[in-house]
C-alpha cells in the first residue's frame, strides 16, 4: 500500500526537477560514469572532476524522471569538495531509509516516501550508481 | 440487446473494480498487462478448493474424477473459444511465454542448423524474441527482424520479402501490446504456408478482445495467456496442429506425460498430455474455463463492439491533449494506447495518475526493439477493456491534466 503522493512529489523534489542544479556535461571532467534503469530505459551520466581522493565538482546529464533528476541535482550538490567515499556512504543511507531503518541526510529525506514505492527506488539510486561507476577503475 | 448495455451490472461482477485507490474510484486502464477477474472466476477457483480438490488424471476416487472432469472441461471450452480443430490440439501451459518456449525447444531447436533464420516482427514482445535468440545462439541460426512502419503497422510486403529458403519459422503478434496495432496475420500465415514455413501467432492481446478462429487462420501454432483473458495467472495455452504435436519430443519430463516408464525406455502419452508433466494449475484452468463461460455469455462480438466504441472515444480524447504524442497510429488497432508527454516522464505520470486512482503502465512494456524504433525509452500505456466507461476516460483526462500541472 502506498501513501499519498504529495509526500513523494514534494515541493523540494518538484523544484529540483523544474530547475536541476549541476545539469550538463563537465568540460574538464576526469571521470565519467553511466547508470541505466532497466525498468524504463533511463540513462544518467555523471561527470566528476577529481583531485586525488576528493571530488571537486560533479555534474549530471541525461533524460530521466523527476525522482532521478531531483536526486541527481541534490547529489551533485553534495559532492562538491566531498571525499570519494561520499557516494557509497550516501547510497547506503538511502537504502537504509527505504528499509525504514534510518533517515537519509539533508534534502535526501525528501525521498523517504519511496519506502512505499519499491518499484521507484531504483530511480533515486540511479545517480549514486552513476557516481560509483565513474570512480570504478577502468580497464 | 447486449448484457453490456447495463455496464453498471457488468462492472458489479468484477469485485476489484469497486476498489478505491488513494480514496479515489479505481480507473483500471492496465488491461493489456492483466485483466480483472469476474466473480464467476473467483468462485470457480474457490469452489475447486472447497469442494473438488484432488489431483487430476490419476485418482479413481470421486474427488479425483470431479477435478479431472472440471479441468478437462476447461480444455474443451478453450478449444471451442478459439476455434481449435480438436481438444487434443490444446496444450495447457503457464502462459504465452511457456507456450513459445515449448515450440522453440521442442519443435524448432532439434532441427535448427547454422544459417537458418527465424523471422519475427520488430513489434514483438520479448517473449516472442528471446526464446528464439536462445536457440539461435545454441545452433548458429539467427533471428531476423521484419520491418514496421512509422505508423506502427507491420510492413507486410517487407516481412514476406524476408521469407526465404533459410526461414524456419515466422513469428508474429496478433495484436501489439505496446502499440495496439492489429496485424493482418492471415496474410503472413498464408505467405509462410505458400513457402512451406511454419507460423506462430502470439494471441495474448487478441483473444481478450475479439473472436479468434485458429482453424480458419490455419497457423501452425497459436499461443495465448489466461490472465489477460480474465482468468487466473499461471494459465495459458499452445494451440498447435496435431501433426506437429505428434512429431515433437516432450518439452519437460515427469509424471502424467508418460504411458509407460522403465529404465530400458519410456513411452510417452498422447498430445496434449505429452506436454503437460506434473500436477498442473488445476484451480487456475478451472477458473479459466469459468472465464470463457462468462465471455461466451456476454458474447465476444458485443465485447468487440463496445471496445471499438471505447477505442474511438479514447483516441479522440488523447488527440485533443496538447503536447501528447501517441506512439503508433495504426488504422486497425485495439483500445491500447502508448504515449509520451512533453516535459513529463512516463514513470512520473504513472505514479501520479495512480494517486488519482488511475492505473496505467509505464516503461518499455517488454518491447525494447519497438521502443528503440520510435526513439523513446519508455511510454505511458493506457489499455482499456469492455468494462471501462466513457466516464472513466473523462476521469483519466482530468487526472492527466492535474498531473501535468504538478510537473510543469
Amino acid at each position: 500500500m502506498s501513501a499519498h503522493p504529495s509526500t513523494l512529489y514534494s515541493e523540494t523534489v518538484l523544484a529540483h526537477n523544474r530547475a536541476p542544479h549541476n545539469c550538463g556535461c563537465l568540460a574538464d571532467a576526469t571521470h565519467h560514469g553511466l547508470a541505466e534503469n532497466a525498468l524504463c530505459g533511463d540513462r544518467l551520466e555523471l561527470s566528476l572532476r577529481m583531485r586525488g581522493d576528493t571530488i571537486e565538482v560533479a555534474m549530471f546529464d541525461g533524460e530521466s524522471c523527476a525522482i532521478t533528476t531531483a536526486c541527481a541535482s541534490m547529489l551533485t550538490g553534495m559532492l562538491r569538495d566531498a571525499p570519494r567515499t561520499t557516494p557509497a556512504t550516501l547510497r547506503a543511507a538511502m537504502v537504509a531509509m527505504f528499509r525504514g531503518d534510518a533517515d537519509a541526510p539533508g534534502e535526501f529525506a525528501a525521498f523517504a516516501e519511496l519506502r512505499h514505492h519499491p518499484a521507484r527506488q531504483r530511480c533515486a539510486l540511479l545517480p549514486f550508481d552513476a557516481a560509483l561507476a565513474a570512480m570504478q577503475p577502468k580497464e | 440487446m447486449s448484457q453490456l448495455d447495463d455496464i453498471a451490472a457488468i462492472r458489479a461482477e468484477f469485485p476489484q473494480l469497486a476498489r478505491l485507490i488513494h480514496g479515489k474510484p479505481l480507473v483500471y486502464f492496465d488491461n493489456a498487462n492483466t485483466a480483472q477477474k469476474p466473480r464467476a472466476v473467483i468462485d470457480a477457483v474457490s469452489s475447486y478448493y472447497t469442494e473438488h480438490n484432488a489431483n487430476v488424471a490419476r485418482a479413481v476416487h470421486t474427488l479425483g474424477e470431479e477435478a479431472t472432469t472440471l479441468y478437462e472441461a476447461a480444455r474443451d471450452k478453450l478449444a471451442r473459444f478459439v476455434g481449435a480443430r480438436s481438444r487434443e490440439e490444446v496444450v495447457f501451459t503457464r502462459g504465452t511465454t511457456e507456450s513459445i518456449n515449448l515450440v522453440a525447444y521442442s519443435f524448432l531447436r532439434p532441427t535448427l542448423k547454422p544459417g537458418d533464420e527465424i523471422l519475427v516482427s520488430r513489434m514483438e514482445h520479448h517473449a516472442n524474441i528471446v526464446p528464439w535468440q536462445l536457440i539461435a545462439a545454441e545452433t548458429g541460426a539467427k533471428v531476423v527482424p521484419a520491418p514496421i512502419t512509422e505508423t506502427g503497422e507491420l510492413d507486410v510486403d517487407g516481412m514476406i520479402a524476408l521469407m526465404n529458403e533459410r526461414t524456419r519459422l515466422v513469428g508474429l503478434t496478433h495484436v501489439s501490446n505496446a502499440l495496439g496495432t492489429i496485424n493482418p496475420v492471415e496474410r503472413i500465415i498464408a505467405a509462410a504456408k505458400a513457402r512451406g514455413v511454419p507460423s506462430l501467432i502470439d494471441g495474448s492481446q487478441a483473444a481478450p478482445h475479439f473472436r479468434v478462429d485458429v482453424a480458419a487462420l490455419d497457423c501452425d501454432f497459436y499461443v495465448l495467456t489466461g490472465h489477460k483473458l480474465f482468468g487466473p495467472t499461471g494459465t495459458g495455452a499452445l494451440i498447435a496442429k496435431r501433426a506437429h504435436l505428434d512429431a515433437m519430443p516432450p518439452f519437460m519430463g515427469g509424471g502424467e506425460m508418460i504411458r509407460k516408464v522403465s529404465f530400458d525406455g519410456t513411452t510417452f502419452n498422447d498430445p496434449p498430455h505429452k506436454f503437460e508433466p506434473g500436477t498442473p494449475n488445476i484451480a487456475g484452468f478451472i477458473g479459466l474455463g469459468a472465464a470463457i463461460d462468462w465471455l461466451n455469455a456476454v458474447g465476444m462480438d458485443a465485447i468487440a463492439a463496445r471496445e471499438t466504441m471505447l477505442r474511438d472515444r479514447m483516441l479522440d480524447a488523447l488527440r485533443g491533449v496538447d503536447g501528447l504524442r501517441l506512439i503508433g497510429a495504426a488504422r486497425e488497432r485495439a483500445a491500447v494506447f502508448s504515449f509520451v508527454v512533453e516535459g513529463a516522464h512516463a514513470h512520473d505520470i504513472a505514479t501520479l495518475l495512480d494517486h488519482e486512482g488511475v492505473a496505467v503502465r509505464s516503461g518499455h512494456h517488454c518491447t525494447h526493439p519497438t521502443m528503440q524504433f520510435f526513439g523513446v525509452p519508455a511510454t505511458v500505456r493506457a489499455s482499456l477493456s469492455f468494462y471501462n466507461t466513457e466516464d472513466e476516460i473523462a476521469a483519466f483526462l482530468t487526472a492527466l491534466a492535474k498531473v501535468r500541472r504538478m510537473l510543469a
